[in-house]
């Protein structure tokens, strides 16, 4: 017997209403508080999720440029020269994503007044939404205008569901497997849970793991915690 | 919103600390300083990492904006009953908040729920108005205020409140720049605190499995038996679990329960360093 598709948080569904208006094959809406605390919303395409752990684990990559710059970020065609010489080494070359475009969930505006729109302060970024295609096919300006545009149509769902605690609870991804291997490590060491990433991060290059890929192996029994404490 | 204000007595030129405003800094010369600085200031708030920090540089910013100002407050009034100082500049700023909620009088209570700024030019002469407040007026120390509304959400409010150092230290001037300061900060506070539910669930999640990986380490446990145990102590403790879990985050320690019970030991205890798979 299939399994049933997972049914769309309220915010995958939005974006289900502009698919026909931009186009896309792959949809992901990503909240994040920072690089390595994140999570991605029930619904979202499972291979452009797996790019994303891929960009955490190296720092580099679209999504990590769009969400700390606060603005979009569009690539052509993945399998090209890109601008992220450590990501474009490990993509791997059956990853069926060839387009992309990548814009931040800007903090919605709550009030207006003239001397705010002229101030026009940078807004904070609650994560990003992005949207992949199969084929090489580039996101033009104005598509890319609309998914900013429907970006901020998320983002205020987004926030409105956050003051209630039902998008952690029910729409997030509560996959803790990172935090708690984190923890292990932390304790392994006697060391900050920074540090305690960074041995993983480490670990996870050079083993071909993304840092999820390896706190799930961990957690599995299949790698020591030892072993990414003091790597042989 | 109109943009109403009272006045409890005629206003005199400003006075007092403060930076040059837009009228004491020269025309259009002095708008532009002030465009500026009111455009350095809503970065600094939107760079601003946590709600807290929002509100102590915008405080900090009016007291060093407004002419006239000498202290100032962030407060917040639930339910028209309790003044908080979330942000204050100093003890006596705080002081004026604490003496509204216990003497149930101020202008935090009624003036600012209806007028976008309230200006008191002496507080110890307001004996009609806050005739118990004003007979505690010299435990402030500081004479005149200017009263600016952040928000209001029915009964609820916030109100950016500013002292000053003499009697009626606070004019027109005073008044324009800070309603300018007050929507700027209205902004940056509601902002903030939609960033902050944001980010704090997902931070409860981390900090939750962190201490669960924690204590699967210590104590050989799989993640459910480092839960359980988390949620054990939390009801011991009669602390909320993610509290727990941070304290030990931070400190490596699980805080103590309390000594009539003794601590519960992990019953189970694996072969192996690592938990085995399956038992997540």
């Amino acid at each position: 017997m299939s399994a049933e598709p997972q049914d769309p948080s309220p915010e995958l569904r939005l974006c289900g209403l502009a698919r026909e208006a931009v186009g896309w094959d792959r949809v992901v809406v990503v909240v994040a508080r920072d690089v390595d605390t994140r999570a991605a919303l029930r619904g979202s395409d499972p291979v452009l999720e797996g790019y994303c752990d891929l960009q955490q684990t190296l720092l580099q990559g679209p999504s990590l440029d769009a969400f700390t710059a606060g603005t979009p970020v569009v690539v052509d065609d993945l399998h090209a020269r890109l601008p992220w010489p450590l990501l474009a080494s490990v993509t791997p070359a059956d990853l069926p994503v060839r387009s992309m475009a990548v814009v931040p969930l800007l903090v919605p505006a709550t009030c207006s007044s003239a001397v705010t729109r002229r101030a026009a302060p940078p807004r904070p970024a609650l994560g990003v939404l992005i949207a992949g295609r199969d084929d090489v096919d580039p996101f033009t300006p104005a598509q890319v205008a609309v998914l900013a545009h429907l970006a901020a149509v998320v983002a205020a769902v987004l926030v409105h569901r956050a003051g209630t605690g039902e998008l952690i609870a029910v729409d997030a991804d509560p996959n803790d497997d990172l935090a708690v291997v984190g923890g292990m490590l932390a304790e392994h060491l006697g060391a900050s849970a920074g540090e305690a990433l960074s041995r993983m991060r480490a670990h996870a290059f050079t083993s071909g793991r993304t840092l999820n890929e390896l706190a799930r192996a961990v957690l599995a029994g299949e790698v020591a915690v030892e072993d990414v404490a003091h790597p042989r | 919103m109109d943009a109403e204000h009272h006045s409890a007595t005629p206003s005199p030129t400003p006075s007092g600390p403060g930076r040059a405003s837009a009228d004491d800094s020269g025309g259009a010369e002095g708008l532009d300083v002030l465009a500026r600085e009111l455009a350095d200031l809503a970065r600094a708030l939107q760079s601003a990492s946590s709600p807290q920090e929002v509100l102590d540089r915008a405080v900090a910013t009016a007291v060093d904006l407004v002419p006239g100002a000498a202290e100032g407050t962030i407060s917040l009034v639930r339910s028209r009953r309790t003044v908080t100082s979330a942000a204050a500049t100093s003890a006596a700023a705080r002081h004026l908040d604490e003496l509204q909620t216990e003497l149930g009088e101020g202008p935090c209570l009624d003036a600012v729920y209806t007028q976008r700024s309230t200006r008191v030019d002496h507080l110890a002469r307001e004996t009609e108005r806050w005739p118990a407040l004003a007979a505690r007026a010299d435990e402030i120390g500081l004479p005149s205020m200017l009263c600016l509304q952040l928000f209001v959400d029915g009964d609820n409010l916030g109100a950016l409140n500013l002292l000053g150092a003499e009697p009626a230290a606070f004019g027109d001037t005073s008044e324009h720049v800070g309603l300018l300061l007050a929507a700027h900060a209205a902004v940056a506070v509601a902002d903030a605190r939609d960033l902050e539910h944001t980010h704090l669930g997902l931070a409860h999640r981390d900090v939750i499995g962190q201490a669960k990986g924690i204590l699967m380490e210590r104590h050989r446990l799989s993640a459910d038996q480092a839960f359980a145990l988390l949620a054990s102590i939390s009801q011991d403790l009669n602390r909320k679990l993610y509290d727990i879990a941070a304290d030990l985050a931070a400190t490596g320690e699980l805080p103590q329960r309390p000594q009539h019970r003794p601590q519960q030991r992990p019953q189970q205890r694996p072969q192996h360093r690592s938990p085995r798979p399956g038992d997540r």
